[in-house]
């Protein structure tokens, strides 16, 4: 059987598809743009272009998970470009932290009279701050819409401010953030929470005709075991929104920490600040820390009668935190290494810090005296995924292991508060505890409402939450207007001269560095671990980019079939084959006929294929083709 | 220089399938224009050798190597005519064909080849690497010119 190759026609959306770090981003930020811009020094460039997208661009700078980086072709030639990092460098330098952050200027590139007029005033009700609320009002004021968001906290971010530890993301930045949307006509009312302050109902009638709800899950999901209701068993989400909201929570001196996910490493990381925060204090300095705890804990129980129990049982814990010397912090999770779905940097920052990790365990029971928690018991598992990648763990039995402990932190997931629902809003639930939301168009069960992030789909990183709020409101527009203009965009083709194009000098030999870190024993409190990268090392880890944008281009016409190019190309990325041995869709019979007027057998014809996943956009091809038939291209799409 | 064309038509028309038959690649070779078609007899055809009698006695020795290694597979014109003459590129051009099933080019071997074609382009193709380096970023021409310095010191009589 003779080899074949499954083909494709490039046209302007293959060639957009090759960048994949956009591709991987969930609102197409041309990361490999801004990339590029930070090796050509132009810093404010690069982050209009990373701004443009993302209204929370140096936010995800700190703290995005970087599905780009995962996308990112230079990860399989030995690592991917360290995208969020940079991210962070241009922010630093223009972002909203920075002193010459000039709204003035970024948003003249944001606005487009066209879509302006769209909303014409028209009122939109926002519920919950977050990511997804901020996104979807910072999209309707920019189309002319009068959004308004309804904050239950006294303070706008949502789990970025609450959820998110400050060592990670310093709250100037969310606050600075928040401002920039603000700025543009969003109105923010703070301590107005859904389900006290107002119903469902009242929207409507105070002329809101449409409304998003992006009011996240801070509510930790329960696990059905022996031993959870002791004290010392903490909930994930409400021990990171007290240790955010300021208030100290007592942890004794050996914490478990049950969960792998991003969630636990936070608490596991935020656990060793605590103790190292009380363990360097003198008898006074407790009493004064207990006392600002125990009044910030009056005013939140004065302004929150209704917080969920979790909460309070968490805050009255607070009050009576005391803990002396550095507790031993362990995390026990299902998963392997491998299969662990926190990130991996994260991983190493915290035993860095400390924090023991083991792998492939589940908890049996939480074991106590006198309503104490004194330990846990954890079994093996043996798998967590079955063969179809569906969770379903097997433990091995017999292999159970006592681990004795004053706390126990349950990191094992975040579920939404949908108390407020009431039959007449026709809001509908789905069995997992989420509002059902198109994921498509974010419309819920009513046709005047959409939804998205946390409460729509789950717990999700930040930038989904980000894309699920601009797409919410693009259906808000077209379910308030009829139909919103698609925004128009056309190609733009750069050609090189060949002679002239070139990578940096020995750019594949660059490896991958990371940012640096605060000294370990500096990691006190709130300081930030992560630093920014000094500038030449900015420029040189933006260097590792391939440029994903460029692309050797093959005319046909011009080709004399020598093989130059497959012969040099250093990758193996390019082959002669016969045109028999391709297979592709209709566009490719099409190409036949145009060019040779028939279907070729085998033997007749010879074509030049190419393996994108390798190529590293060196221009050897270039150089190399005798007739000119290749040059290198940078194909974009720009506003029309 | 930069060629910037605005295209708004979707599509670019089969540029990856650069397809051309035997036959028809006959055909558009001879309808060449005569500056291609001096470009592709020069790549093939054009000189074989190189005059090395005034390079160093260790860069006569290399490139006796390089017209032994490298000529097991092709004619040693392709790269003598070539348009490669950066250090980066010779780096990338002579890892590929050390790769090549049945080369038996080592590593040292290789430096050496490269260190050969560095140095000649250095000389013989001195107006396409000023060309090149005067458009390059000034950081990478450093970078490029520091490569090639290194080379004459190290071989340059004193």
């Amino acid at each position: 059987m003779p080899t074949t190759y499954p083909v494709e026609l490039p046209d302007v959306n293959y060639f957009t598809r090759q960048v994949l770090c956009r591709e991987g981003c969930p609102v197409r930020t041309d990361s490999g743009g801004y990339v590029q811009a930070v090796a050509e020094e132009r810093y404010e460039d690069a982050y209009i272009i990373a701004r443009i997208p993302n209204p929370f661009a140096s936010i995800c700078g700190r703290v995005c998970a970087a599905p780009c980086e995962a996308k990112c072709r230079r990860g399989a030639l030995d690592a991917p470009v360290s995208i969020r990092a940079l991210k962070r460098f241009v922010c630093e330098k223009f972002g909203v932290e920075s002193d010459a952050f000039d709204l003035g200027r970024v948003y003249p590139q944001l606005r487009d009279p066209r879509r302006e007029r769209i909303g014409g005033g028209r009122k939109v009700a926002i519920i919950g701050a977050g990511p997804a609320g901020m996104s979807c009002a910072h999209e309707l004021a920019l189309m002319g819409f009068a959004p308004t968001v309804f904050e239950a906290q006294n303070l706008a971010g949502g789990m970025l401010m609450l959820g998110v530890p400050e060592y990670r993301l310093p709250r100037e930045i969310i606050r600075a953030e928040i401002a920039a949307i603000e700025a543009l006509g969003v109105e923010v009312r703070l301590n107005t929470r859904l389900g006290k302050d107002f119903a469902f109902s009242d929207l409507k009638k105070q002329g809101y005709e449409a409304v998003f709800l992006g009011i996240g899950a801070h509510k930790s999901r329960e696990l059905s075991i022996e031993g959870v209701q002791l004290d010392g068993v903490l909930r994930a989400i409400e021990f990171l929104l007290n240790v955010n909201l300021g208030f100290r929570v007592t942890l004794g001196r050996k914490v478990v920490v049950i969960g792998g996910g991003n969630v636990a490493f936070d608490v596991a990381r935020s656990v060793v600040r605590q103790a190292e925060k009380f363990a360097g204090m003198g008898e006074a300095e407790l009493r004064e820390a207990l006392h600002q705890a125990a009044s910030a804990l009056e005013q939140l129980t004065a302004r929150q009668p209704e917080a969920p129990d979790e909460v309070r049982l968490a805050l009255d814990v607070a009050r009576e935190a005391i803990r002396k010397g550095v507790p031993e912090v362990h995390m026990y999770c299902l998963e392997s290494l491998d299969e662990i779905p926190g990130a991996h940097d994260e991983i190493e920052e915290a035993e860095k810090e400390g924090i023991r990790l083991h792998t492939r365990f589940g908890p049996r029971r939480i074991l106590g005296s006198d309503g104490k928690v004194t330990g846990i018991e954890l079994v093996k598992a043996s798998r967590v995924f079955d063969e179809n990648r569906r969770f379903n763990p097997q433990f091995i039995e017999g292999s159970e292991e006592t681990v004795h402990c004053d706390t126990v932190v349950l990191a094992i997931g975040q579920s939404a508060d949908l108390s407020w629902i009431r039959p007449e809003d026709k809001l509908k639930v789905t069995p997992r505890g989420t509002l059902q939301t198109d994921a498509a168009t974010m419309a819920t069960s009513r046709p005047d409402v959409f939804a998205g992030g946390d409460v729509a789909f789950g717990p999700r990183i930040i930038i989904t939450a980000v894309a699920e709020g601009k797409k919410a409101a693009a259906s808000i527009a077209k379910f308030l207007t009829g139909s919103v203009p698609a925004e128009p965009r056309q190609a733009r083709v750069t050609i090189y001269d060949t002679l002239q194009y070139g990578m940096k000098p020995d750019y594949e030999k660059f490896i991958r560095r990371p940012p640096p870190t605060l000294p370990l024993d500096r990691r006190i409190g709130i300081a930030e671990v992560e630093r920014d990268y000094p500038e030449p090392d900015a420029r040189r880890q933006a260097d590792r980019c391939l440029k994903c944008h460029v692309g050797p281009v093959f005319n046909g016409d011009a080709c004399i079939l020598c093989g130059g190019c497959a012969d040099v190309c250093p990758e193996y990325c390019l082959r002669l084959v016969d045109v028999a041995s391709l297979r592709g869709d209709a566009k490719l019979q099409a190409a036949y006929l145009a060019r040779y007027g028939r279907v070729p057998e085998r033997g007749e014809e010879g074509a030049i294929i190419k393996d994108e996943t390798r190529c590293i956009r060196c221009g050897l091809c270039a150089i190399r083709c005798p007739t000119g038939a290749i040059t290198m291209e940078r194909v974009e799409l720009i506003p029309a | 220089m930069k060629i910037t064309r605005q295209i708004t038509t979707i599509l670019l028309g089969g540029v990856i399938l650069g397809a051309t038959g035997a036959g028809l690649g006959r055909a558009i070779a001879q309808e060449l224009d005569a500056e291609t078609k001096a470009r592709v007899e020069r790549f093939e055809k054009g000189p074989a050798t190189i005059d090395v009698s005034k390079y160093p006695d260790a860069i006569k020795e290399y490139y006796e190597l390089f017209s032994h290694k490298c000529s097991q597979c092709h004619k040693l014109s392709r790269p003598i005519n070539s348009d490669y003459a950066l250090p980066d590129e010779w780096s990338r051009y002579i890892k590929r064909m050390m790769y090549k099933p049945g080369s038996n080019i080592s590593a040292a071997d290789g430096k050496k080849v490269y260190e050969f074609l560095v140095y000649d382009s250095s000389i013989r193709k001195k107006a396409m690497v000023d060309d090149k380096l005067t458009k390059a970023k000034p950081e990478d021409k450093t970078t490029n010119e520091s490569k090639i310095k290194e080379l004459h010191d190290k071989y340059d009589a004193k």
